[in-house]
């Protein structure tokens, strides 16, 4: 019985432990994901939309866009003029799918429309909020 | 059907893309965001250096073959990829296409760091052939061009992910909406192509 639990625990660990990496490569662009500015039909490199180019180390021109983090992501906060919002996986699929936020504003078109599937929407979670 | 008809007609597809529809749905004119510039705006005699390491100025650079010209800098992360790509996904569909000769021309709003090493590096991260120049403008010439294109955005990246299209004339006549599709580039750029 105790083993059993234990190997359970261990198995749910591992299945984070593979998200969390999972969802750094998608943060990172080692792994790709389909995406194109809304309304286009033809995809945009991996170089041109990974999360990072926006929401990792700034380059020296460019103001700062959100860090993803837990703090950022799963705290009530006001954003784009809305009312205070938190994210959670699904509201992230479907900003990353469709561009509207918790409080229902559509972003810029700047941010990239993703194919992404549930389990990378859920990997990208749990790297954003584990990290 | 006449040429500026046909731009009109464009820039309502461009609106129906998503940006601002309201714009183009009215009259447009020159103060609005996007659409036709009418009447069309001689190019500013903005000095430049390309990433050859060429002086020059904007108007000289313009005349003789339909450009879009875009806004950028080399070190963005934010728009100016994506910017970029577009660019590359527009030239890739012109391609020898005889009948519409293009310049695609990227001018950085960072003088300070973009020199002509920077622009080259740029410009080879996206493919582009020989008909796609990157120039940087004299540092006291940047806020003029920004203002005469009103290029100034609220952004991170600072400036608009329009394109700026000039006749052969180096007359800007067009503006489109913000982070327009390849399709939409070229697809505006014969129809400038085809204007007398």
């Amino acid at each position: 019985m105790a083993l059993a639990a234990i190997g359970s625990v261990w198995l749910a660990q591992q299945r984070e432990r593979s998200l969390i990496d999972s969802g750094r490569a998608l943060f990172h662009g080692e792994q790709g994901l389909p995406a194109r500015v809304a309304g286009h039909d033809t995809p945009l490199p991996v170089a041109a939309s990974r999360c990072i180019n926006c929401h990792g180390a700034q380059a020296a021109g460019s103001a700062p866009v959100t860090v993803l983090s837990a703090a950022t992501l799963a705290e009530p906060v006001a954003r784009r003029g809305g009312p205070p919002s938190r994210y959670d996986a699904r509201s992230l699929c479907t900003l990353l799918r469709r561009g509207v936020d918790p409080a229902h504003v559509m972003l810029p078109r700047a941010m990239p429309r993703f194919d992404i599937d549930d389990l990378q929407c859920e990997a990208l979670w749990q790297y954003l909020t584990n990290r | 059907m006449n040429p500026r008809r046909r731009i009109l007609r464009a820039a309502i597809a461009l609106g129906a893309c998503g940006a601002a529809p309201s714009a183009v749905q009215t009259q447009a004119t020159s103060h609005e965001p996007f659409g036709p510039v009418r009447p069309p705006q001689p190019a500013t005699g903005t000095r430049l250096r390309t990433h050859a390491g060429l002086a020059t100025d904007l108007r000289s650079l313009l005349l003789g073959r339909v450009t879009a010209l875009q806004l950028m800098f080399t070190t963005c992360s934010v728009t100016c990829p994506i910017q970029g790509a577009l660019f590359a996904q527009a030239q890739g569909l012109v391609l020898g296409d005889n009948a519409t000769p293009m310049r695609w021309l990227s001018v950085s709003i960072d003088p300070r760091a973009d020199d002509p090493a920077a622009l080259r590096r740029w410009l080879q991260r996206f493919g582009a052939g020989p008909h796609w120049i990157a120039a940087a403008p004299h540092i006291d010439d940047v806020e003029p061009l920004l203002k005469a294109l009103r290029g100034r955005s609220k952004g991170p990246d600072t400036h608009v992910g329009q394109v700026f299209f000039y006749d052969r004339r180096a007359q800007l006549v067009y503006r489109s909406a913000d982070l327009p599709s390849a399709e939409q580039v070229v697809s505006l750029a014969q129809q400038v192509a085809a204007l007398r």
